[in-house]
């Protein structure tokens, strides 16, 4: 029951885990790989910034050359030279030409200080770096960048001065390429906050200066928090112990969970101070599933494919509603519909054909439980209905089908077998068999009493050829199958149904047929009957019984008497077949319902003989149960019924019964080949004709349903 | 050239030697040698340039700085006067220096930024602040010996001091070689001391109450054992 609804909530459910799964794995992947990508692109900023810095110098370097070829500078370094003591004047002429070279240096590669050095490492003249105006013999020619210069060399470096770093450039001053250098310019440029804004700008990479063990500047770029580089001031004495810092660049040092560095020495005097700078990038971390919800941007919610997120969705939900829908709702509307025409008492059973799975099987419950109320209350049970026994045997060759039955024009029937009771006549086109022995079987032992309301013995046995009994007029009489079915008492105190007979199938549900059902006349074939009569049972006791129309198993053809088995009812004479329409063949031989309900006799078509003998010679107590079944009739029902028109309206109504017939028969997987409407029709038509003669109701209203796998037709009367 | 902050007492009755020195150019400070290296990761850039002859760019030490000449006599010298000991440019001057035991080096600093100036492998002289403008005391212990000096803050400080119990006398060349040393009469034994290490053949003196002056220069520029 509603497999696919739990399929699909299994699926569903399989969805879920495996999304949940997937975010997962993607948050672990995602992590892996933004570690992976932060030491990657730290690894990149920090080279990145050491070829900043390298430019840089060189930059310097070649700025320089403007000191380096300065007239003022070179005489004032020539005229401090081999002198003890450096005039003023010296160095107040050497201070502006430093001043004016100052100025010509382009203004990225301005120095914070330059310095006119003679050779022997005294500053002449200095501008930028007053501090050290405090201290006449200050000197610069020990460090090496300044040594090198005086002695002919080019260099860059980087010092640590009071724990500031500076960038350092000295050239040689020359004068005479035949001398020695007259002395060196020296710049100086301040590793401060703007120089780090510019490298950071043009790295675009955060980074901060340290010497010393202490963060000396920093700058970050855009979208990174400087504070994040607080815990540098932490990091950096732990520095001492790092083998990779030791040889110039260290691995990705986490500062926090979010946040990771790497350190690289700076090349130059500093390196020796384990000076350096860090570069710093923040680790981008997904906490969690939720985490890529709290990390999204707009950017990132707008790229987000909706269409396809509310199409998943929405198939998620209208596959779940359709599959119930399909699976629960339909079914159970279809069940409530039936049920309120079963208690309209349109219905006497639900339609199983309608029915799917569980639904067919509460169904069938239903129905078996209606019928064994129906039991319990001493009524008959419907009984399925052979198709065949509706509408005769189903001919050999393939263009004859189920409808195919002999028709007034059809070439005649097989002769009958020999013997009493056989058949001469054309073989009806649907011949109810009534289960129990034929009216027109073998007299014998008559079936048990039914119990007589307000009477003790048996009803007394009407015989076919008396006039019905009144009852029957304002109430068909069921047509008990088998002629036997007791009847409980209380059956009478249910009069609010029409009790249209019911014939029964081919020994189904019935007794054995007594030895002399044999020659018991059917309905219209009593004179044929010559046992006693079965006990009459009044007509009050079939009131809320339905009627079936014996169908089951296919009629065979006449069989000889003598191929009879056992207790099989005999055939009456040809001349006692008196059913006037072979569609129904009353069904107990003396039952006092048939004897009730069956019409007045009705002559037997020419040839006919005894089609309902026939058939009831043909029914074989093989126990087939399929029969068409002529329910019962919700006397509402009915009463509606009267106000219908004439059963000369009844193509329209017939043509939807074909139609269901062929389509139920299609789906129980039987051939509908040759079954056309127009045989469809005229076999209806002759038994509503009998129906309605035996019964005195105003019509018969047909319906098709499946007993055991096989469509089968239903007959019920209506009467006003 | 300013030579050391202090001198050695001269006696009433001492005379002077004068000399010179030259193989100076080959004389080449340590420090200097190895921050030339590329693997010393002291520079980006390092590179001659191109119109200064190969001959002048020889990296050749500061002899008024670097140099010392130092006159041993036969006895042990007593304590000579504090030294002064200036602390500026990224080096000392002077850088090396021959006392005798007892004397009081004063190392003062004149940048304007602090020094902190340590003996290697000696802990009881460790690494100290020496802010601007001040000094930090020490004394040549007894017996011969020779301390390294250097500064926490700057490699390329090295100060070198011998301490040579017969040494009467040391003088710094000046800019054209020439030195001079003030003696009381006896004989001495002029040795001359680069980064710490003798440098040059010892030369005998006989001092005596007038100026004598060396026939033969000093030659600094080969070992002490003759050998180039």
């Amino acid at each position: 029951m509603m497999v696919l609804s739990r399929i699909w909530y299994i699926i569903l459910s399989l969805l879920l885990g495996v999304g949940i799964y997937v975010v997962y794995l993607a948050v672990g992947q995602y992590n892996r790989r933004n570690a992976v990508a932060m030491t990657e692109e730290l690894a990149s900023d920090s080279q990145t910034v050491g070829w900043a810095l390298q430019i840089d110098a060189r930059k310097r370097l070649d700025s320089l050359l403007i000191g380096a070829v300065d007239k003022g500078v070179q005489d004032a370094l020539q005229a401090a030279n081999a002198k003890e003591q450096i005039q003023a004047k010296v160095k107040e002429d050497g201070h502006h030409a430093l001043v004016a070279v100052l100025e010509k240096i382009p203004a990225d590669w301005k120095p914070d200080a330059l310095f006119a050095v003679d050779h022997d490492g005294r500053v002449v003249s200095q501008v930028g770096y007053d501090a050290a105006n405090a201290f006449p013999d200050f000197e610069l020619g020990g460090y090496p960048v300044v040594f090198d210069a005086l002695h002919g060399f080019m260099r860059d470096d980087t010092w640590v001065l009071g724990g500031r770093l500076y960038r350092v450039a000295a050239r040689p001053v020359e004068f005479d390429a035949t001398q020695p250098p007259l002395g060196a310019i020296v710049a100086m440029r301040l590793v401060d906050k703007r120089f780090a804004q510019d490298l950071s700008k043009r790295t675009r990479a955060s980074v901060a200066f340290f010497a010393n063990g202490q963060r000396v500047v920093s700058s970050a770029v855009e979208g990174f928090d400087e504070n994040q580089l607080a815990p540098l001031d932490n990091d950096l004495p732990k520095l001492a112990g790092d083998k990779e810092y030791g040889e110039g660049r260290s691995e990705v040092r986490l500062l926090s969970d979010d946040v990771g560095v790497m350190y690289a020495r700076v090349l130059g005097d500093a390196w020796e101070q384990g000076a350096g700078f860090a570069v710093a990038r923040t680790r981008v971390k997904i906490d969690g599933p939720l985490g890529f919800l709290n990390g999204a941007d707009d950017k990132d919610k707008q790229s987000v494919n909706f269409l396809l997120i509310a199409g998943v969705v929405l198939a998620g939900i209208f596959g779940g509603l359709g599959l119930s829908l399909l699976e629960h709702s339909m079914p159970m509307r279809e069940m409530e519909r039936q049920a309120g025409r079963l208690r309209r008492g349109e219905f006497d059973y639900f339609q199983l054909p309608r029915f799917r799975g569980a639904y067919r099987t509460i169904a069938q419950d239903v129905n078996a439980g209606v019928e064994r109320v129906l039991e319990k209350g001493g009524g008959a049970v419907r009984k399925p209905a052979d198709l065949e026994s509706i509408l005769g045997p189903v001919p050999a060759q393939p263009a004859m089908s189920a409808f195919s039955f002999p028709l007034q024009d059809a070439p005649p029937p097989r002769p009958p077998p020999s013997g009493p009771g056989s058949n001469p006549g054309p073989v009806g086109p649907v011949a109810p068999v009534m289960g129990g022995p034929s009216p027109g079987a073998a007299p014998g032992r008559p079936p048990p009493p039914m119990p007589r309301p307000g009477g003790p013995g048996p009803a007394p046995a009407t015989s076919p050829q008396s006039p019905p009994a009144p009852p029957v007029q304002s109430s068909p009489a069921l047509v008990s199958p088998g002629g036997g079915f007791p009847q409980a008492p209380g059956a009478a105190s249910s009069p609010a149904i029409l009790s249209p007979a019911i014939v029964e199938p081919r020994g189904m549900h019935a007794p054995p047929p007594p030895p002399h059902a044999a020659d018991a006349p059917l309905a219209g074939a009593a004179p044929a009957a010559k046992g006693p009569p079965p006990p009459r049972v009044p007509a009050s006791t079939m009131l809320g019984m339905g009627q079936h129309i014996a169908g089951g198993g296919g009629a065979p053809p006449p069989q000889p008497a003598g191929a009879r088995p056992p207790g099989l009812a005999r055939p009456p004479t040809g001349g006692a077949a008196t059913a006037p329409n072979p569609l129904f063949t009353p069904g107990g031989p003396a039952s006092p319902s048939r004897a009730q309900v069956t019409p007045p006799a009705v002559p037997p078509a020419p040839g006919s003989g005894s089609s309902v003998a026939r058939s009831t010679r043909e029914l074989p107590d093989d126990g087939d149960d399929e029969a068409t079944v002529v329910a019962q009739a919700p006397s509402e029902l009915l009463a509606r019924s009267a106000s219908e028109p004439k059963p000369h309206g009844d193509t329209a109504e017939w043509m939807a019964v074909y139609d269901d017939f062929v389509r139920t028969k299609k789906q129980c997987g039987e051939p509908t080949d040759g079954l056309t409407f127009e045989k469809f029709q005229t076999t209806l038509k002759k038994n509503r004709d009998a129906l309605m003669q035996r019964h005195s109701c105003k019509r018969v209203r047909f319906s098709v349903y499946v007993k055991e796998g096989r469509a089968s037709l239903k007959a019920t009367p209506v009467r006003d | 050239m300013v030579l050391a902050g202090a001198t050695f007492c001269a006696t009433a009755v001492a005379g002077q030697v004068k000399g010179r020195i030259f193989g100076q150019e080959k004389l080449i400070p340590d420090e200097y040698v190895e921050a030339s290296k590329p693997d010393s990761h002291r520079f980006t850039w390092r590179e001659p340039s191109p119109t200064v002859r190969a001959e002048f760019r020889a990296l050749s030490g500061t002899p008024s700085r670097d140099l010392c000449i130092a006159a041993l006599s036969a006895n042990n010298a007593p304590a000579h006067d504090p030294m002064l000991v200036r602390v500026t440019g990224g080096h000392t001057a002077p850088t090396t220096l021959v006392v005798s035991p007892g004397t009081r080096l004063s190392f003062e600093n004149h940048d304007p930024f602090p020094h902190r100036l340590f003996v290697v492998s000696n802990a009881a002289w460790g690494p100290e602040t020496i802010e601007s403008g001040r000094r930090r005391e020490w004394s040549a212990p007894s017996g011969a010996g020779r301390f390294e000096f250097r500064d926490e803050l700057f490699p390329s400080v090295r100060t070198y001091v011998v301490v040579e119990p017969q040494v009467a006398d040391i003088a710094y060349p000046g800019r054209d070689g020439a030195f001079t040393l003030t003696l009381p009469a006896g004989e001495f034994v002029l040795k001359a001391y680069f980064g710490g290490k003798q440098v040059g053949r010892a030369v005998n003196v006989v001092a005596k109450e007038r100026t004598i002056e060396l026939k033969d220069p000093l030659n600094v520029g080969e070992a002490p054992d003759g050998k180039p």
